[in-house]
């Protein structure tokens, strides 16, 4: 399956492809490399945050949602936009493109589920297994994700990457 | 006592809520601020800002040191996005324990339609639910989310400065006012008390 998915080219190859500017591509690759960085550094420092409250994501959810982070990084993918804590316990990790955006909901019972919205609406809904040490098939769900063919397996369409910025506050609990 | 809220608080937990962001979005509040907890089964926990503080509609009594931020939300607007997602919508009075402290008019309600068991439960439920946080998400803007308030003292008014009693309040007052002052009348008398002043 791996195999499988490492055929599927990510967009973000070809996009680069049709950009001259190689200045302008390396930049984007180490901006992308360092928010990967921080965003799984977020999750793993989930699991000894005694700052939250409630429903803490417990180590099941934290841990798969690692792997799901880590796997999705080597695979190309775009960094998510947005990881925030279920409020029942878990993980969300939100990827988004224009107007879509994907959710993956890892809950502190092992179970995963994926959301696809469309200008906020819930468009697909899907729970994908609830083995604990599995990790699920990203290109399968991903809109980041297109098919050998050309065609995505949503709704996703070749759309120019979003210059977005994100970055870990180091003063989350103070000041956001 | 029913009350019919224009503007309501949500409570939003100050520290992890979320845990990383994108900082080219305005503002940071995450959907998930807006989806029913594990305690939410009866509903989503609101507080009707013309009776209670922002500094206490951001206290729980159940984690009084946790500090929170509060988002201001329109009650017809997000009413409005319940029935654009077929929601039943629904807002009732229900006592927290900081009502039950400090008495009617009752400033905690709940809005039945967004509830963990349905979430839980029904998948159609579920993808409602999920819209309709997603959307109230995106329509706060940043001067409607306060900044994290500090935990309330005895300095600070329960009621927002704006606050006035209903006539049906105030007569509710008066009369406990005046049975207040009837016990102590009668505790005075009993104990000998009525006259506090002896005749020389």
């Amino acid at each position: 399956m791996i195999m499988e998915i490492a055929r599927y080219r990510p967009l973000a190859t070809i996009s680069s492809s049709v950009t001259s500017d190689d200045g302008l591509i390396s930049g984007k690759r180490d901006r992308d490399k360092q928010l990967w960085s921080d965003c799984i550094v977020s999750v793993a420092s989930v699991m000894d945050a005694s700052r939250l409250t409630g429903n803490t994501p417990n180590s099941v959810a934290t841990s798969q949602a690692i792997k799901f982070l880590k796997r999705s990084r080597q695979l190309g993918m775009r960094p998510p936009v947005m990881i925030d804590q279920e409020p029942a316990g878990g993980i969300i990790v939100t990827f988004e493109e224009e107007d879509t955006s994907d959710e993956w909901t890892f809950y502190n019972s092992g179970e995963v589920e994926f959301t696809k919205y469309i200008d906020n609406k819930v468009v697909l809904l899907q729970s994908i297994g609830g083995a604990k040490n599995d990790c699920p098939n990203v290109s399968k769900y991903s809109s980041n994700w297109i098919e050998p063919t050309g065609s995505a397996l949503f709704s996703s369409r070749p759309v120019a990457r979003r210059q977005t910025e994100c970055h870990v506050e180091p003063d989350l609990v103070t000041s956001w | 006592m029913v009350n019919s809220p224009t503007k309501v608080y949500r409570q939003l937990i100050s520290g992890g809520n979320p845990l990383w962001f994108d900082s080219s979005k305005t503002p940071p509040v995450s959907h998930a601020a807006f989806l029913p907890s594990s305690e939410d089964t009866d509903g989503l926990s609101l507080i009707d800002m013309s009776l209670r503080s922002e500094v206490w509609a951001a206290h729980r009594v159940e984690s009084p040191k946790t500090q929170r931020r509060v988002a201001v939300l329109d009650v017809s607007e997000i009413e409005r996005i319940a029935t654009d997602f077929k929601l039943t919508h629904k807002l009732i009075c229900d006592r927290d324990e900081l009502d039950k402290l400090f008495g009617e008019p009752i400033a905690h309600c709940l809005a039945t339609y967004i509830n963990r068991s349905d979430y839980d439960s029904k998948n159609e439920a579920k993808i409602k639910i999920k819209s309709w946080a997603r959307t109230v998400a995106s329509k706060i803007a940043k001067e409607n989310i306060s900044d994290v308030q500090p935990l309330p003292t005895v300095y600070h008014c329960y009621r927002p400065p704006h606050f006035k009693f209903s006539s049906h309040h105030k007569a509710l007052m008066e009369i406990a006012i005046r049975a207040i002052r009837l016990k102590m009348l009668s505790f005075r008398a009993i104990k000998g008390l009525s006259r506090p002043y002896r005749n020389g």
